[in-house]
């Protein structure tokens, strides 16, 4: 396979080749209206998703949906990029030096099975209700993934290679970009696709706990105003957020470890 | 000195000095002791909740729901994961899938899932599930599509089938990637048992944290996020040991 | 230099004091308060004062913070994030049992004299639960344990020859209630408004009301205050007292208005639930004034239920504020 040869062709034939998983979600989104059309599912909690969809163009029309996910994207962005940053250079310094991570790793493997729901006396206290507390939150959310994957991948490199390096007195600067970070970079870029969904996802949840702006915000208030279509047309709106997100990070992905993904 | 003191050690310090620091900081004024107690406040609570075996109800409750809940997540993304590594075709068929389902707040599917699966185990070990599966598939396909490409040919020309090669070369291979996933998942899967609870409750340590937090009662919260939070430990403390073993095994069995 | 210095910044203090003099609801002398909201019809005096300007014309400029579940309301207020505060009464008088240094200042709502009003507990047509005796060993919806619904639920089952220890309680949010409801994952629940009348429009020939807990355990019984920390009122009485008086007006706007069609916009505004939801629902009494006596009536109930230890002195918690009738 040459170079020259991922041209628009095949582009367009990677594009075709989604067909199959775009019909299997268009088949499941005509099931939800068929089982909510028939009279199946009567529920306040379950529109047919026509009624959604007409909900999502008249909310992005009134300008609304586009108001709401505004601060949304803002608290999301800097919140990750905080937390995925801090992820790599903690899982980087544990695994290159134990002592702080033996230091370390105990109070973070003790803070992290705690959901922020649980933690709102304190988190209010210290960081009150507005984007302080939900970027902290975000963050943090961001970091595990990323600091767990980088310290997985910086202890694993292969111990032969460094060994050969050495015998060739390779100068430590290059050791590290040559063969430390190559072997790392899967990990930490893995670690950055999960962080990236779960990101988004507490994005929402910060924004459930209190505050009047942002998709959390919209979602809760339209549950308790029995609108529940546009609460649905909201989730659309991130799930598709969420999609585009990680298409343009797997993008970027795939020129930074070229090497890596031989099928992709 | 033996060699697991010299393991745990650094980390009881930094831990011990951390509640010594809130402590002092309760002591003197400075955070208000109805939203922030001093930690032996908490220690004289949980001394109780432990010594009277109060503990053991919700915690096995918790801990059953994250068992069933992590065995079914781990095992369908693990399978799953796998065979889109293996075959493009499905890869392509639901990968799509995947990605919108990831970013989708479990909070925000509550009303679907109380609607379906109601508002006991059903719903509770789903969301659970649904937690665990998302890192876990994610990984495993990215551990299983970066296998040598040479590994893979050679045993396909040396005739091995379809599954044997996932079992014997492409599961091997993205070990390291799937317990990577798993240890995520296991965190991710107890904030979702906790979570779960705290939406519907009657039992449980999410119910109850979130009780206590309504009833005001701050030292009896703290004492259960302590608890929950020794537990999180625990659990990815016998991951990483179970990891340990079993790479151990794949790297010594490939050898041979 | 010095000299004409003094007296530049003496100049400057005397414009200041003479503009804060004069310009009382003007824009730049507008004291910011921030206050905790749950978006519900039961804040209308608040949210409706807010919008009609009352509050300016007491000189604040009011910032509303909703919490959507209303957990993070208390807590807040206790650590300073808000000046005031919505809640439940009984979510109120347990935070203040434990320690938290609140004070009501103004009143918020009851509950009628009789039903419907704002709760009401519903059971499927066909599961033989018509009063709390029926609940023996039943699963009860609540929204959260140990706040106003739950007390009245328990009040009601114990009234009825229920005991209230046999019923367990899930909590539920109101938006599932009526799928739970029908779906057989509990027996009962206490559904509030909008979700009681859109549950019977959409089910029914399935669900019904079975009675009205909230009027029927206490008519005119307490729902919800308003609240600020000791400290806070102590500081800033003037505050809280601009703040009371907008509040009356508010109170007074909605007492006239409500049901008319102004009213309706009014309170989809904020709660963004559709004008013609709101038609037909029953509301919640918008108080005055705080009746002390029945601020104590909750404290014996939760004494009762053994969820409050503390004994509390009804006079010590209600800033003067809450007693004041004020009028426009």
């Amino acid at each position: 396979m040459t170079k020259t040869s991922t041209s628009v062709l095949e582009r367009a034939r990677a594009a075709l080749s989604r067909r199959s998983g775009i019909l299997l979600i268009a088949a499941l989104l005509l099931l939800w209206e068929a089982s909510a059309r028939s009279g199946l599912i009567v529920s306040e909690n379950w529109p047919p998703v026509s009624i959604i969809l007409l909900a999502l163009i008249r909310e992005i029309l009134s300008g609304e949906l586009i108001e709401v996910i505004g601060p949304t994207l803002y608290r999301f962005v800097l919140g990750y990029v905080i937390g995925i940053s801090a992820g790599a250079i903690v899982g980087f310094t544990f695994a290159r030096v134990p002592l702080v991570r033996r230091m370390f790793e105990p109070v973070i493997e003790l803070l992290r099975p705690i959901p922020a729901p649980a933690l709102i006396p304190p988190l209010v206290l210290f960081l009150g209700v507005d984007d302080l507390m939900k970027v902290t939150i975000i963050a943090v959310t961001a970091f595990f993934p990323v600091a767990i994957n980088t310290m997985q991948g910086a202890s694993g490199v292969e111990p032969t290679y460094l060994a050969v390096a050495r015998t060739f007195r390779t100068r430590a600067t290059r050791i590290l970009m040559r063969i430390v970070v190559p072997s790392t970079l899967p990990y930490v870029l893995a670690g950055m696709r999960i962080s990236l969904a779960l990101a988004l996802v507490v994005t929402v949840v910060s924004e459930m706990i209190a505050g009047s702006s942002g998709v959390g915000y919209y979602l809760v208030l339209m549950q308790y105003a029995v609108r529940s279509a546009e609460m649905y047309a909201a989730i659309f709106v991130l799930a598709a957020l969420g999609a585009l997100l990680n298409a343009g990070f797997v993008a970027v992905e795939r020129r930074l470890i070229f090497w890596y993904a031989p099928q992709a | 000195m033996p060699r697991w003191l010299g393991q745990l050690a650094p980390g009881a310090l930094v831990i011990a000095l951390a509640l010594w620091g809130i402590e002092q900081a309760v002591h003197h004024g400075l955070v208000k002791r109805s939203l922030l107690p001093a930690p032996s406040d908490i220690g004289l609570v949980l001394w109780d909740l432990l010594a009277d075996g109060q503990v053991t109800g919700p915690l096995s409750e918790t801990l059953a729901r994250l068992a069933i809940g992590f065995a079914i997540g781990a095992t369908l993304g693990i399978a799953l994961g796998l065979a889109m590594g293996y075959w493009p075709r499905l890869y392509r068929l639901f990968e799509p899938l995947i990605e919108l389902l990831r970013p989708i707040p479990k909070a925000a599917l509550v009303p679907a899932l109380v609607l379906f699966l109601g508002v006991d185990n059903a719903m509770k070990i789903t969301s659970i599930a649904l937690a665990v599966f998302f890192p876990v598939v994610i990984n495993t396909v990215q551990g299983a599509r970066g296998v040598d490409p040479v590994l893979i040919n050679t045993a396909r020309t040396l005739g091995v089938g379809p599954f044997s090669l996932l079992r014997k070369v492409i599961l091997p291979a993205s070990a390291p990637f799937i317990f990577a996933g798993m240890r995520l998942s296991i965190a991710l899967g107890l904030i979702l048992a906790v979570i779960s609870e705290m939406i519907a409750g009657t039992g449980g340590i999410g119910f109850l944290i979130i009780d206590m937090q309504r009833a005001f009662r701050v030292r009896q919260m703290y004492a259960w996020i302590v608890i929950l939070a020794v537990v999180g430990y625990l659990l990815n403390f016998l991951l990483l040991l179970a990891e340990q073993r079993m790479l151990f095994w794949y790297r010594t069995t490939q050898r041979t | 230099m010095v000299r004409s210095r003094r007296k530049f910044l003496l100049g400057c203090t005397a414009a200041i004091a003479a503009s804060a003099v004069a310009g009382r609801g003007r824009a730049q002398t507008l004291t910011k308060i921030r206050v905790g909201t749950i978006p519900i019809v039961d804040a209308a005096p608040l949210m409706i004062g807010i919008s009609k300007g009352f509050f300016r014309q007491e000189g604040l400029e009011v910032d509303t913070t909703p919490a959507p579940g209303g957990a993070a309301l208390l807590p807040s207020l206790a650590a300073g994030q808000f000046n005031f505060a919505f809640a439940n009464t009984t979510s109120a008088l347990l935070a203040i049992g434990e320690g938290l240094e609140f004070k009501f200042v103004t009143a918020g709502c009851s509950t009628a004299a009789q039903g419907p009003d704002l709760a009401g507990l519903m059971a499927r047509i066909d599961g033989g639960i018509n009063s709390g005796k029926d609940l023996a060993g039943k699963r009860l919806a609540v929204n959260n344990r140990n706040n106003i619904m739950w007390i009245r639920a328990a009040a009601w089952i114990d009234r009825t020859g229920g005991e209230s220890e046999r019923v367990s309680f899930v909590e539920i949010p109101f938006p599932q209630m009526v799928d739970a409801l029908v779906s057989n994952q509990v027996d009962a629940a206490m559904v509030n408004e909008p979700f009681l009348t859109v549950g019977l429009q959409n089910h029914g020939d399935r669900v019904k009301v079975v009675s009205w807990p909230m009027s029927g355990t206490a008519p005119n019984g307490v729902v919800s205050e308003y609240l600020a920390t000791k400290d806070y009122i102590a500081k800033n009485p003037q505050i809280v007292e601009s703040f009371a008086r907008a509040f009356a007006h508010g109170t007074d706007w909605v007492l006239k208005n409500k049901g008319t069609a102004e009213w309706e916009q009014a309170v989809s505004a904020y709660t963004k639930i559709a004008p013609e939801r709101l038609r037909g629902i029953a509301l919640p009494v918008y108080d005055r004034v705080i009746e002390p006596q029945k601020i104590q009536d909750m404290i014996d109930l939760m004494h009762k239920y053994k969820i409050l230890k503390a004994k509390l002195n009804v006079a010590e918690l209600i800033h003067p504020t809450a007693l004041k009738q004020y009028t426009f």
